[in-house]
């Protein structure tokens, strides 16, 4: 009867804890990175579910701890004479391992059905952006990282080259990421997009952008001395535009930045330097 | 004839600078080295085909080291038999040693044992004063005090001296020193590899902080990672992080097979694989990852050595290389080492837990499986690292999956230390409280850990604090917790004096409050953006970077108590602690303080767990034979 109560109120205190640490979660907390993009919304909702889980799961461990703990303070030294102290219950070994795997798998399964949507081996479109009616005809731009900048290639509109990084909401947005140099990495936080710039290949990644937003640009792989500060903040920051905000400055940029287009090398999915010679 | 050990000692009482001289010790050693590095930094230099001296450092190094290990005597057995002469005999003298064996090559693993724990030690210090640049420089949102190389610098040294203590702290001090005793072993199998294994150590140090010199390069802006091609193009720094992390790859790997030999065929009579100490299975499955993976680290650095010397072409995209590779193969190597790190500790908190709980170890066998299942998985896992980098997509689905199923074997030892404390009459001793904050800051670790796992997820919080505050949970709160529990626990066995308890107190609640002040927020400035190993950051997050410096800064003040702790106690504090002051069944706890060079007159015989506290008819963990030098063993109970 005891043992039952000693597993049974740690259980009630850690369940209420869990609860109000949930709604906390849920209601309050408004876990980054947002709402700007599909793949903002897919991460900031794992994130809520992953809290969840864990606060769950962290408030019962240390509940039943300390429970544990408090209870041992009434527990005198004899030694065991009517039975010997457990050493081990396969009920309850079975039951933990099974709760583990099915939280496990869960946690698992959400990952994957967020990957899922690949729409050609070298092509991983996420999901959310395929369900929320984006079409296939993507917006490309090529996001090149060198030592220690990030530059933005428009190759549909006459491959001119930008600092300003723009896109425009409600269309597919194609990331063609490469490097000249070392290994970076092109990070636009409130895309929740991340992928690194690697020299001699060209890593694609996609976003579909629901809201206008700031764009944040960080560069997330360390590249050398200058790391910390390959970054488009601030009054440099890229921005999401409105489709007719996107017109105009693709005409504005067309206009500023399409004449010294003759002087880059000619667009390709990735470029080297000068190959070495002997 | 069979000739005794004597490298590296001296007759007490007289000193002969010819004798110094001409004598194998840690002085001569040191010359020669020094000398044999500058002669190949010339010949290096002279056949290096760039015209940044790499070829010549890194000869320099690697001969220096070698020309080090070989004047030292290393060499004097394989030499010997070379030319047909009997090896030398590896019993030890039991006595007149003294405080110059701990500058020699020994062949007592327990003196080894010491030697790793304060070199390991001084080198945590080191790094841990890194840290504290680190946290200054953040103090500032637009970039502190350090000019940005010195920053980048201040990370890569942080990063890596941290790796080469975590990866030894706690095999090369507790399993070295306990292993062979707690299975009823004179020795270890390999003694005079361990002592090389540990002497690789300063080795590996000292060239890693060489780089930091001017004339070495100035350091290196890599990280600890070394991605290259980064790592090929970086000045000459780069070198001394190189040799430096070879080496102690090379060491933790050595360290390995000569635990795993140990306990696989020197164990006493009667000591089964069930009557085993928990920490020496801890000792196997930690060992197949550290001997196993550390050689792809080092095939992985020769590589980015010979990109740099030679101009080979692994890494270097426009000549037919790829990052990829570096980065497969440092990360294969990258995730065993992690859990290098936290299995020894997995290991320390179930070996102390009984002691102090007065009954068995609840979940034993499944402890074991749980150590056994992590270290078998985390061969399977490593593609986490490089969610973004590119990979193959096909691969993600397989590693996130994999990481997460990794999460179900780590979790059994909570059960354990559930199953333990269920109406167990705890002793609150210093130890036991170092576990329970041990299991509450890896129960952070771990749980953060999932949220990484997560492809999708990852994209957000890759590279940045997020995982800064996870692996500072899993390394920090659970690796040097189990660290500092071991030192309260073992520290009267090694010296036979107690840790003073006031100051301990005092070291336990600093430390576990501003470790985590310091660390919990950082889930949150990495959650909002703030990405690693940059010296500024968005404005709004200056107010949490000021709380985590200053908290950063005390718990750096509580790491500097233990060690007063320590030096305090061992050489201040006259009173001897008693043979057994925790009561403790094991086999180590059963010998004198100090404990014979051989450690057993003659081998016991084992006839029960270790475990079997609160059991009045329990028997003692081992029969001892009729010497009459020994004292009997202590009461069960």
């Amino acid at each position: 009867m005891s043992t039952n109560r000693h597993l049974i109120i740690p259980g009630i205190i850690s369940a209420v804890l869990a609860v109000i640490g949930d709604l906390l979660v849920v209601f309050v907390l408004h876990l980054p990175p947002g709402h700007a993009t599909t793949a903002a919304n897919d991460d900031t909702f794992t994130g809520q579910v992953f809290a969840i889980i864990s606060w769950s799961v962290g408030a019962a461990v240390v509940t039943y701890a300390v429970y544990f703990l408090v209870l041992s303070k009434r527990t005198t030294e004899a030694p065991a004479t009517q039975h010997a102290y457990l050493r081990s219950h396969l009920v309850l070994q079975t039951a933990w391992i099974g709760t583990c795997i099915v939280l496990v798998m869960f946690a698992a399964g959400l990952g994957v059905v967020a990957l899922e949507g690949q729409t050609s081996p070298n092509l991983v479109v996420p999901a959310s952006a395929l369900a929320s009616g984006a079409t296939h005809d993507p917006l490309i731009i090529q996001v090149i990282g060198q030592q220690w900048q990030f530059t933005y290639r428009y190759p549909q509109y006459g491959g001119f080259e930008t600092q300003e990084l723009r896109l425009p909401t409600g269309r597919l947005i194609q990331f063609d990421v490469t490097s000249l140099d070392v290994s970076h990495s092109f990070s636009a936080y409130q895309l929740a997009v991340k992928i690194d710039a690697i020299a001699g290949v060209n890593n694609v990644g996609y976003v579909y952008v629901l809201n206008p937003t700031v764009i944040d640009v960080r560069c997330g792989e360390l590249c050398g001395l200058w790391h910390g500060y390959m970054t488009d903040v601030g009054s440099q920051a890229g921005r999401a535009l409105t489709p007719s905000q996107f017109s105009a400055w693709l005409s504005y940029a067309q206009r500023t930045f399409g004449p010294e287009e003759h002087n880059l090398p000619k667009f390709a999915l990735t470029y080297y330097p000068t190959p070495l010679t002997y | 004839m069979s000739q005794t050990a004597t490298v590296g000692t001296q007759v007490p009482g007289t000193f002969s600078a010819r004798r110094l001289f001409l004598s194998q010790n840690l002085l001569t050693a040191c010359i020669v080295g020094i000398v044999a590095g500058v002669v190949a930094y010339w010949i290096g230099a002279q056949l290096d085909t760039t015209d940044n001296g790499d070829g010549g450092i890194l000869l320099g190094y690697i001969v220096g080291a070698a020309g080090f290990m070989v004047t030292f005597g290393f060499a004097n057995d394989l030499i010997l038999r070379l030319r047909g002469r009997p090896s030398v005999s590896i019993v030890k003298s039991s006595e007149g040693r003294t405080w110059t064996e701990y500058f020699s090559i020994s062949l007592d693993h327990k003196v080894v044992g010491v030697q790793f724990a304060v070199g390991v030690t001084l080198m945590f210090l080191l790094a841990g004063f890194q840290a504290m640049m680190i946290r200054t420089d953040l103090l500032f949102p637009n970039g502190g005090p350090w000019p940005a190389g010195q920053y980048t610098t201040l990370v890569g040294l942080h990063g890596l001296m941290m790796m080469f203590v975590a990866t030894l702290i706690l095999i090369g001090a507790f399993g070295n020193y306990f292993v062979p005793i707690m299975i009823g072993a004179k020795r270890m199998a390999f003694p005079r590899l361990e002592s090389f294994a540990f002497w690789l150590v300063p080795l590996g140090a000292l060239i890693l902080y060489s780089s930091i010199f001017a004339g070495f390069g100035g350091g290196f802006n890599t990280g600890w990672y070394l991605y290259a091609p980064l790592s090929v193009e970086a000045r000459a720094g780069m070198d001394g992080a190189i040799v430096g992390f070879a080496f102690i790859g090379i060491a933790a790997s050595i360290a390995g097979i000569n635990l795993l030999a140990t306990i696989f065929t020197m164990r006493a009579p009667g000591m089964t694989w069930s009557r085993m100490p928990i920490f020496v299975w801890s000792m196997v499955a930690v060992e197949f990852l550290s001997a196993l993976a550390p050689p792809v680290l080092a095939a992985a650095l020769i590589m980015v050595g010979m990109d740099r010397a030679v101009q080979s072409s692994f890494f270097e995209a426009s000549a037919g290389g790829t990052t990829y590779l570096y980065e497969e193969m440092f990360w294969f190597f990258g995730h065993p080492e992690v859990y290098i790190f936290i299995i020894p500790a997995f290991g320390i908190a179930m070996e102390i837990l009984p002691v102090f709980a007065r009954k068995p170890l609840f979940g034993y066998r499944l402890g074991v499986a749980g150590m056994m299942g992590v270290s078998l998985m985390s061969w399977f896992v490593w593609n986490h690292h490089i969610f973004t980098s590119g990979i193959a997509p096909g691969l993600r689905p397989f590693f996130m999956t994999a990481t997460e199923l990794i999460s179900i074997p780590t979790g059994v030892v909570f059960l354990c230390l559930l199953g333990t404390l269920w109406r167990a009459p705890l002793r609150f001793k210093l130890p036991l409280m170092f576990v329970l904050a041990l299991f509450f800051n890896f129960l952070i670790g771990g749980l953060t850990g999932v949220f990484l796992s997560d492809v999708p997820l990852d994209t957000t919080l890759h590279d940045g604090f997020f995982v800064v505050g996870h692996f500072h949970y899993t390394i920090v709160g659970a690796e040097i917790f189990a660290l500092y529990a071991a030192s309260y626990f073992w520290f009267p066995k090694i010296t036979g004096k107690m840790l003073n308890e006031r100051l301990g107190k005092l070291h336990f609640w600093t430390a576990f409050i501003f470790f985590n002040t310091t660390f919990l927020p950082m889930f949150a400035v990495g959650y909002l953006g703030m990405l690693r190993r940059s010296p500024v950051y968005a404005a709004n997050l200056h107010g949490l970077n000021v709380w985590i410096s200053v908290n950063g800064f005390l718990f750096g003040i509580s790491n500097l108590i233990w060690v007063i702790n320590i030096i305090y106690s061992w050489v201040f504090v006259k009173e001897l602690a008693p043979a057994n002051p925790w009561e403790s069944r094991s086999l180590e706890w059963q010998l004198p303080t100090p404990i014979p060079a051989d450690n057993f007159d003659r081998i016991p015989t084992i006839v029960s767990g270790p475990y079997d506290y609160g059991d009045a008819n329990a028997r003692p963990v081992a029969e001892w034979p009729d010497s009459g030098a020994f004292p009997s063993p202590f009461p069960a109970t």
